[in-house]
């Protein structure tokens, strides 16, 4: 690859998590308070989609930890991530060759179609990790939305992930985009519009920590008012 | 800048498990996790995984990390 080549593919892939080698963090299994109940829901059978997989890092994680490579399934937006994934972990031959697909979360067709809850596909649980603080707001509906389509019908399955947002749940110019940094008041806000527009209900459990507060001021792209949010939807109506 | 260190710079912060590390690695016990998958998932040698994986990763598109305008 031409340095030239380089440059263009980096200004397509700008993520701080990439440069940062954030993906040998396994951030899932560091949800202290979420990972044990999502192993042990996995191992008894349950299946997993990560949205916005990047490297396939977290699946990789819960492979590690037990969990059967059949019942998981990423999909991320760029390929590249996918095959440097592979290389990286060295197990493009002990996977099912459809681990990982790409897919738009904001465009209808391939994959959505057959990984939607109504097919054969249909998952417990859809994390969508890093993902929503690249996204307006009415990306971020529709990137619920289409989690919701990939649950399995009925109560009880679950959306969760993590997102950088702001103390004061503020809109943010960032990814070139006017993004809603969430705190615990606006994420909230934003899952009751998406249950009136699903005519679902969920249960929310959302709370900002320093995970992306720690030397934010040093960042270009960060600010003191930075905070992660965690967030746990599960399906009560 | 990040982009003005070296892959053996980046290797030796990413991998090294200490505390004292630079303002955009900001996971403490990064190290571990990382490492021991790497040596029995994907089969590494711990001799050589730092730098077969900073080799890895900074040849691809995805580096240098210049976050300035992120």
């Amino acid at each position: 690859m031409s340095g030239q080549q380089r440059d263009r593919a980096w200004e397509m892939f700008p993520y701080p998590c990439i440069s940062q080698f954030q993906f040998l963090d396994f951030s899932l299994s560091q949800l202290h308070r979420l990972y044990p109940r999502l192993l042990w829901r996995l191992q008894a059978g349950a299946r997993f989609l990560d949205i916005g997989c990047c490297l396939g890092h977290d699946i990789r994680k819960l492979i590690f930890d037990g969990v059967p490579a059949a019942q998981l399934k990423g999909v991320e937006l760029q390929q590249g991530f996918i095959d440097l994934g592979f290389e990286l972990f060295r197990d493009k031959d002990r996977l099912p060759p459809d681990t990982f697909l790409q897919g738009d979360i904001l465009e209808d067709g391939a994959p959505w179609t057959e990984l939607a809850g109504t097919g054969t596909g249909g998952f417990d649980v859809v994390q969508l990790a890093n993902l929503l603080h690249l996204l307006a707001y009415e990306e971020q509906i529709t990137a619920f939305k289409r989690a919701i389509q990939c649950l399995k019908p009925g109560l009880g399955t679950t959306i969760f992930g993590i997102a950088a947002g702001t103390v004061g749940g503020t809109v943010e110019d960032w990814a070139g985009k006017k993004v809603p940094a969430h705190n615990v008041d606006s994420f909230k806000k934003l899952v009751a519009d998406l249950e009136k527009r699903t005519e679902t209900k969920w249960t929310v459990e959302v709370s900002l920590d320093f995970a992306m507060y720690k030397y934010g001021n040093r960042r270009p792209w960060g600010s003191e008012l930075v905070r992660r949010v965690v967030f746990e939807l599960t399906r009560v109506g | 800048m990040v982009k003005d260190l070296t892959p053996a710079e980046v290797a030796e912060h990413m991998f090294s498990g200490s505390r004292d590390v630079p303002w955009w690695y900001d996971e403490p016990n990064i190290g571990w996790p990382g490492r021991q998958l790497l040596q029995e998932y994907s089969g590494y040698d711990h001799r050589t995984m730092d730098e077969e994986v900073i080799a890895l990763v900074s040849s691809t598109p995805f580096y240098p990390p210049d976050i300035s305008h992120v």
